[in-house]
């Protein structure tokens, strides 16, 4: 007999989202479903608005990673005259975005995520007081203090050249409107490398960036799990913990085709992490033509086509059937993909993470690590993008008024890759589309019965029992799921039982 | 000191607004809540419960057996029959109906929840309004008479995002007892009595006509830029955001969005498009009738 699990609403993401599995005798999950809920309607509110005016109104789409949907919008403008931005733009986009980026990561790993670390199910575990007393949700002192030392310095950061933080306003079409002085860029040049101090001293537990960034292996990690200060600082904490209550058994499924925009233009034009695609481990460049996205099980007039995002259409039906979703199935030659700091890293061939998954392969253990990592390597490159900064050369120049044009905007957000497509005629965008990273991992099933990422990686979960959620927790959150940008519509026709007797 | 139960519940939502008040500095959001003794009974993206235990929560204090003394939300709520759907059974507007009916005191934060925001932007397909609000006029989802159990109606505190200080600062306002006094959109008149371009760095060069005439150039906003801040109340510019800097004073035109009207009446954003504010010209016309007895001039 198999039961039906549904865990609604499943919190500590961005957005209102629900999963319902189907569990076997065993308590093994055998299928799963990944719905979320409340329909805003973006996309359909841009068209007929000037460009400029949707793209400031589409970074309202999401308030945890606003910078990047606002960056997109002006990139997609951009990319309709194919128009190159000051060099001092490139940088301040990019330190806007990696300071959000790291705010985006801590607070999913300490708020959102590390709470299940804490699951009383767990309480047994002889680390567990340890653990507690960073994570206890809501109480730790930790947490506070990752608050005061990272989040709210970071953030002024970002409101020095964005006025605010969320929806910062520096990304416009033509570079940035941000006019910072002197004064504000040591500021800011102190506020990072307090918060790289914090860091090494409370998160590394005294182990410099410089130091950890030697760690290329799981050689290298292993030889410093023997040094007692990195074993007890989080990053250890996790390794050995994450691994005693089995996170690398969690969420081990995956469509193993990783998809990565690139983040950060350094001087050269390289990228600090390059943009491509990973198909079972092979690299190839990434070419947007190749993105389409299916509607079969999601509430939109059935078509009988797959869209490119420039041709897309958001008809909600919320009555059709056989839709279980109002995600829609995004593919990259057809394909599914995973996106997000994991993918990041193995499409820019970081050895550590590479090493790491040859070893573990990919799981919530992985992803979390991925994501951990990152936040420390972006962090020297704030301080090095924002003494480059050279405030005797523009950092904006004039743009012209698009009368007709379509253009794409294609970024990373903290959770993955973002894009953004927009068509305009008679200077009114008559098109917006975007493609959030979340809509590729939480998408449902499309035509060819192949299942979104998170979906996947559910499937064949041993769960502690017919209602256990923590394990489910672990795996979901461990993708950093960002509901609400992602979800064009919202679900009626939901099953609404907690546990149900199913066939 | 008697302890507080806060909800804090979201409809239609970026979670800007949450993720704007976890930003609170003097002192940091949790330490503000232990001091005041609030116990936060649930927030979407911070609360550790979740599924049916977070369901079970939900249906007690629907049932009345958990108190709800503070009762915040964000995001605007759908009223279009199929586009509200949110925890087992109820629908968003059920679950406000529900809270609203119970709780002390009930805030709306941010200017979806306050006024209908971005969702309620036409097309409106899903009928977005604001807890008491939809842009000017007043009504909303929970009608006009609506009326929480101090006193007050819906308490709106809007903002794209919200501001965390006018969030802590009104709850403390409740705390110690002082006076919050309302302007005509329920909003605290403590944060929302003067403009956006009171403050402003280039203030200086509106009083002397000097206009920006494209970004990052030197003067004010206002004339060619759309610049809202004349005609749009929040103190940002006294205040300021992340202890840092303001729109405006990071080079970027106000778009008004602390106004009921945002964004329907805010677009185009560089452009102007509000008239001198009422009150202001009420003012005028006023000084005219002492001078002039009556005759407009």
């Amino acid at each position: 007999m198999t039961h039906k699990l549904v865990i609604d609403p499943l919190n500590r993401i961005e957005g209102d989202m629900a999963i319902e599995v189907n569990i076997d005798g065993n308590n093994k999950v055998t299928n799963a479903k990944s719905l979320g809920f409340v329909y805003r309607g973006f996309e359909n509110i841009f068209i007929g608005l000037k460009p400029f005016d949707a793209m400031r109104l589409s970074q309202r789409s999401c308030g945890v990673c606003p910078v990047s949907h606002g960056t997109a919008g002006a990139e997609a403008i951009e990319q309709m005259i194919d128009f190159k931005i000051p060099r001092n733009a490139e940088l301040i986009r990019d330190i806007v975005l990696g300071a959000n980026i790291i705010v985006s990561h801590a607070t999913h790993f300490y708020f959102m995520w590390g709470p299940d670390l804490v699951d009383d199910s767990y309480r047994h575990h002889g680390l567990y007081n340890e653990v507690l007393n960073r994570f206890d949700p809501l109480k730790s002192d930790h947490l506070k203090s990752i608050l005061k030392n990272a989040r709210i310095p970071l953030h002024s950061v970002v409101a020095t050249f964005g006025g605010k933080f969320p929806h910062p306003m520096h990304a416009i079409p033509g570079g940035v409107c941000s006019i910072p002085k002197h004064i504000e860029l040591i500021k800011v040049d102190t506020m990072l490398k307090e918060v790289k101090a914090f860091v090494e001293k409370k998160i590394l537990n005294g182990i410099s960036i410089e130091e950890y960034m030697e760690i290329r292996s799981v050689d290298d990690v292993n030889k410093m799990m023997g040094n007692p200060s990195f074993a007890n600082s989080d990053v250890g904490l996790l390794i050995r913990y994450g691994q005693d209550i089995g996170l690398q058994k969690y969420g081990e499924k995956s469509p193993n085709n990783f998809l990565a925009y690139g983040f950060g233009r350094n001087k050269d034009g390289s990228k600090l992490f390059k943009s491509g695609y990973l198909q079972n481990g092979k690299y190839h460049a990434l070419d947007q033509n190749h993105i389409s996205e299916d509607t079969s099980h999601g509430y939109y007039e059935s078509e009988h086509q797959w869209r490119k995002p420039i041709n897309g259409v958001t008809r909600p039906h919320p009555k059709k059937r056989g839709a279980y979703s109002w995600i829609k199935a995004p593919r990259y030659f057809g394909n599914v993909c995973e996106l997000g700091p994991l993918a990041r890293q193995l499409v820019n061939g970081d050895p550590l993470i590479t090493d790491l998954v040859n070893a573990f392969g990919v799981n919530t253990f992985t992803r979390t690590i991925a994501r951990l990592h990152e936040t420390v390597l972006i962090i020297p490159k704030l301080v090095e993008w924002v003494a480059e900064i050279d405030l005797n050369k523009p950092s904006y120049y004039p743009f012209p008024e698009i009368k007709k044009g379509s253009g794409y905007g294609l970024v990373e957000a903290p959770r993955g890759a973002l894009g953004h497509w927009i068509n305009v005629d008679n200077s009114k965008c008559t098109s917006y589309q975007i493609i959030t990273p979340t809509t590729w991992n939480a998408s449902p099933l499309d035509s060819k019965g192949q299942k979104g990422a998170i979906e996947q990686a559910l499937i064949g979960v041993q769960l502690a029992n017919n209602e256990s959620m923590v394990e489910i927790g672990h795996i979901v959150r461990g993708f950093d799921p960002c509901i609400s940008c992602s979800i064009h519509a919202v679900g009626q026709n939901k099953k609404r039982i907690n546990l149900e007797p199913s066939v | 000191m008697e302890e507080l139960n806060l909800i804090w519940m979201q409809g239609q939502t970026c979670d800007g607004d949450s993720m704007s008040v976890i930003d609170a500095e003097r002192p940091n959001f949790l330490t503000f809540l232990e001091r005041n003794k609030i116990n936060l009974l649930y927030h979407p993206t911070i609360s550790p419960i979740f599924g049916r235990d977070a369901q079970r929560l939900f249906n007690d204090c629907m049932e009345g057996k958990i108190r709800i003394d503070i009762f915040i939300f964000e995001g605007s709520v759908p009223t279009k029959e199929g586009y509200g759907e949110y925890f087992e059974g109820q629908d968003v507007g059920g679950m406000v109906r529900n809270f609203a009916s119970k709780s002390m005191l009930t805030i709306a934060v941010g200017t979806c929840a306050a006024f209908g925001g971005v969702p309620a932007a036409p097309p409106n397909e899903s009928g977005a309004v604001g807890l008491q609000w939809h842009g000017y006029t007043k009504g909303g989802f929970l009608g006009e008479e609506y009326i929480a159990g101090l006193g007050f109606p819906v308490i709106n505190i809007p903002g794209c995002p919200t501001h965390p200080d006018w969030v802590i600062n009104t709850l403390q306002s409740f705390r110690l007892g002082r006076p919050v006094l309302l302007d005509k959109f329920n909003r605290p008149k403590d944060y929302f009595e003067e403009k956006v371009h009171r403050g402003c760095k280039h203030c200086e060069f509106h009083e002397r006509g000097i206009w920006a005439k494209n970004y990052t150039e030197v003067g004010c906003f206002a004339a060619k830029l759309g610049c809202k801040g004349r005609t749009t109340n929040s103190d940002c510019n006294i205040r300021l955001w992340n202890g840092v800097s303001s729109c405006t004073r990071s080079g970027a035109p106000c778009i008004g969005c602390t106004d009921p009207g945002f964004p329907v009446s805010m677009v185009p954003f560089d452009e102007e498009t509000l008239a001198l504010p009422d009150d202001v010209q009420a003012e005028i016309d006023a000084r005219k009738r002492v001078i002039y007895g009556g005759e407009s001039q």
